[in-house]
């Protein structure tokens, strides 16, 4: 919904509120999660608008609120009623007003940090031997008054170091603990400014320790954080090129005429432009480009000499007279990723309006403007592409899905698909899951939604119990070809009860379609069971929007349908009768240790 | 001052029907109007007519009509 998208109108969320929620309530398919918010001050706006936020990015949230105040109490003392709640995420709202020590003029800054870190550490350890949960933890702004003046950022004992130092030790936790999350509260008040950011008032009438602007604000940035743990960030960027990526229209000025480069204001603007969207394409954001344009013109704009993308950047290049929202359809089809993974922008508030409406709440269409000056800002703002990891699959994602395009044009040259997939050499690397591999395995359990048979969304620390249960078999799958790697792309993982192993998790990345990699990981998975003694192996099928193409497929390895529950298709494969095929495409590799 | 601009606030925060609401409505006519929409209010008046209350004139606030008036005397 627009009013929801950054730039935000904190005033016009706060009126429309209610009608709001109504209406996001009624309109669509949601999932749940539960969240805990533990405040230091009052939350009830925060739940309200995250709320909001949530409903809107497709999450339903279950909330639940300590008592006013009482985060640390609630979990020191093992509050009953969050025991039961069981949360899935944790927010861990707490500003300056709750640290006793920060003011403390008889320790220097080191020693009021410390004390004051010993605490969150305690709540951190203890509510995650407690739950099997992301905790998502405040870190801290500077204070909005100081009885030192400006010497106070330099003095042996002062807030500004104490809050610097604690936020330090806080992201360096972060960086560790793979539950943790950091919501960075301290960026947003430099942003809007310190002064803006409190409203002493609304403090001392309902202990808010932030003004509603500010809580609009950090409920954006929260709802991102919980939309990236749920793996549902956006993988690709597709832009417009005249007006977009350079002043002028190319067919029109020609590549001399362009506004583009540091020779003026407005080309070095675009240049900066290139920059930004060059660096998310470094940290694995997939670009294309939607154009209304001859496609060689539209091409030799990146030609210029000072262009900083190239040609060669893009993964998918649509210049044509198709309409927008076709091509980007296509894109979305050739990339094989889904729509709600895509972000569009464009200098036309027209060619917006329409990939908005025809794509309503799926592609992602931040209203930039048309001022280039703007449009960095308001993509950066708009938080589209937050992570809450960066693994080495992400920065290679741009290769995998350009390896993916050498492949198909090489499919085009055989008649056999078969002799296709022998062409490919691909070798496949299969192994039990280790640490090394978690954050990836985590991701992709969160981000498959097409093949993936039970859709079941997990955290690191799921993953890693898995990894530790001795009454779990759990396989990963890399696949190498002769155009390159593919990096981790499957994951298969059953619970063995008595002589039986029931499949939980199976899922592969759209990566690695019709590449017969998923026989493979079942036959290893199937040999695994054999050594364990398995005489039954038990797959489900919980259908989802997106899963179609797994429906089948206990079938076609020879499964019998033993039960149909609401959906839910159960099946049965009698391992005692049953001979465990090759797979004859794939070579496998011994497991690297 | 529109009284009927502060009606319209009050009726969005409450998320009421028109007509709902009544001058001398407050707090214990209205379930909706409880503390925390009561903070909405003050803070939804304060950016609807760009002004901002001092804290002793909110503490003592009940009615519509209260806080008709207390728009009123910032707004003169």
């Amino acid at each position: 919904m627009n009013i929801l998208d950054y730039p935000l109108d904190s005033y016009k969320i706060l009126r429309k509120k209610r009608p709001l929620k109504r209406e996001l309530l009624a309109n669509k398919s949601f999932i749940t999660k539960r969240i805990a918010i533990l405040g230091g001050t009052s939350t009830g706006e925060i739940k309200e608008q995250l709320e909001i936020f949530l409903l809107n990015s497709n999450i339903r949230p279950d909330f639940y609120e300590c008592e006013y105040g009482q985060y640390y109490e609630a979990v020191m003392f093992e509050d009953e009623s969050l025991k039961k709640f069981n949360p899935e995420i944790i927010y861990i709202h707490i500003s300056n007003e709750n640290l006793k020590s920060l003011n403390d003029v008889d320790q220097i800054s080191e020693d009021r940090a410390k004390d004051e870190f010993i605490k969150l550490e305690f709540i951190w350890q203890k509510l995650s031997q407690s739950f099997e949960c992301a905790i998502i933890q405040d870190n801290f702004e500077l204070p909005s008054f100081k009885s030192l003046g400006n010497f106070d950022v330099s003095s042996k004992s002062s807030i500004t170091r104490t809050v610097n130092i604690l936020n330090e030790m806080l992201y360096k936790q972060a960086i560790e603990k793979n539950y943790l999350y950091i919501c960075d509260r301290n960026y947003l008040s430099s942003k809007l400014g310190l002064t803006n950011w409190k409203d002493y008032s609304l403090w001392l009438l309902a202990k808010y320790s932030l003004s509603y602007q500010a809580i609009t604000n950090i409920c954006y940035t929260l709802n991102k954080i919980i939309q990236s743990i749920s793996g549902f960030s956006k993988k690709c960027l597709v832009l417009d090129l005249d007006n977009t990526l350079w002043g002028g229209v190319i067919g029109d000025d020609g590549v001399d005429g362009i506004l583009l480069g540091k020779e003026s204001a407005m080309g070095e603007a675009y240049l900066d432009f290139h920059s930004y969207v060059k660096e998310l394409k470094n940290r694995g954001v997939i670009l294309a480009v939607c154009s209304k344009n001859d496609f060689d013109n539209a091409r030799s704009g990146f030609n210029h000499p000072d262009s900083i993308l190239k040609f060669s950047d893009f993964t998918v290049f649509k210049a044509n007279w198709d309409t927008k929202t076709k091509n980007i359809y296509d894109i979305a089809q050739e990339i094989n990723i889904g729509l709600d993974s895509i972000v569009f922008i464009d200098d036309n508030p027209l060619e917006r309006d329409i990939v908005r409406k025809e794509f309503s709440g799926v592609v992602s269409v931040p209203d930039i403007g048309d001022d280039i000056t703007r449009y960095r800002e308001i993509l950066d703002g708009s938080e589209l592409f937050n992570i809450t990891s960066l693994s080495e699959e992400d920065k290679k994602r741009n290769d995998f899905y350009k390896d993916d395009k050498k492949r198909e044009k090489t499919a085009f040259n055989f008649t056999d698909y078969n002799d296709y997939l022998k062409s490919l050499k691909m070798i496949a690397e299969i192994g039990r899951f280790n640490k090394a591999y978690l954050t990836r395995i985590t991701q992709l359990t969160n981000k498959t939604n097409q093949f993936n048979l039970t859709t079941k969304r997990m955290t690191e620390k799921d993953i890693e119990y898995i990894m530790n249960d001795d009454l779990s078999i759990s396989l990963y799958a890399k696949l190498d070809d002769k155009f390159g790697e593919n990096g981790l792309v499957s994951v298969m993982q059953g619970n063995i009860k008595g002589s039986s192993v029931s499949i939980d998790l199976w899922l592969m990345s759209c990566r690695v379609f019709k590449r017969t990699l998923e026989y493979t990981i079942f036959y290893e998975f199937a040999k695994l069971a054999r050594s364990k003694n398995i005489n039954t192996i038990i797959g489900k099928y919980m259908p989802t929007k997106k899963n179609k193409i797994v429906s089948d497929i206990y079938k076609e390895l020879g499964f019998s349908m033993v039960d149909e529950n609401n959906g839910t298709l159960t099946f049965e494969l009698n391992l005692l009768a049953y001979e465990i095929p090759e797979n004859k495409n794939i070579t496998l590799k011994k497991e690297q240790k | 001052m529109n009284v009927s601009s502060i009606i319209e606030v009050f009726n969005d925060i409450l998320d009421l029907e028109e007509g709902q609401l009544t001058p001398e409505s407050s707090p214990i006519d209205i379930d909706e109007w409880d503390s925390m929409a009561n903070v909405n209010i003050i803070v939804a008046l304060e950016e609807e007519f760009e002004i901002k209350f001092k804290l002793e004139d909110i503490l003592d606030v009940k009615t519509v009509n209260d806080f008709i008036n207390l728009v009123d005397s910032y707004t003169k």
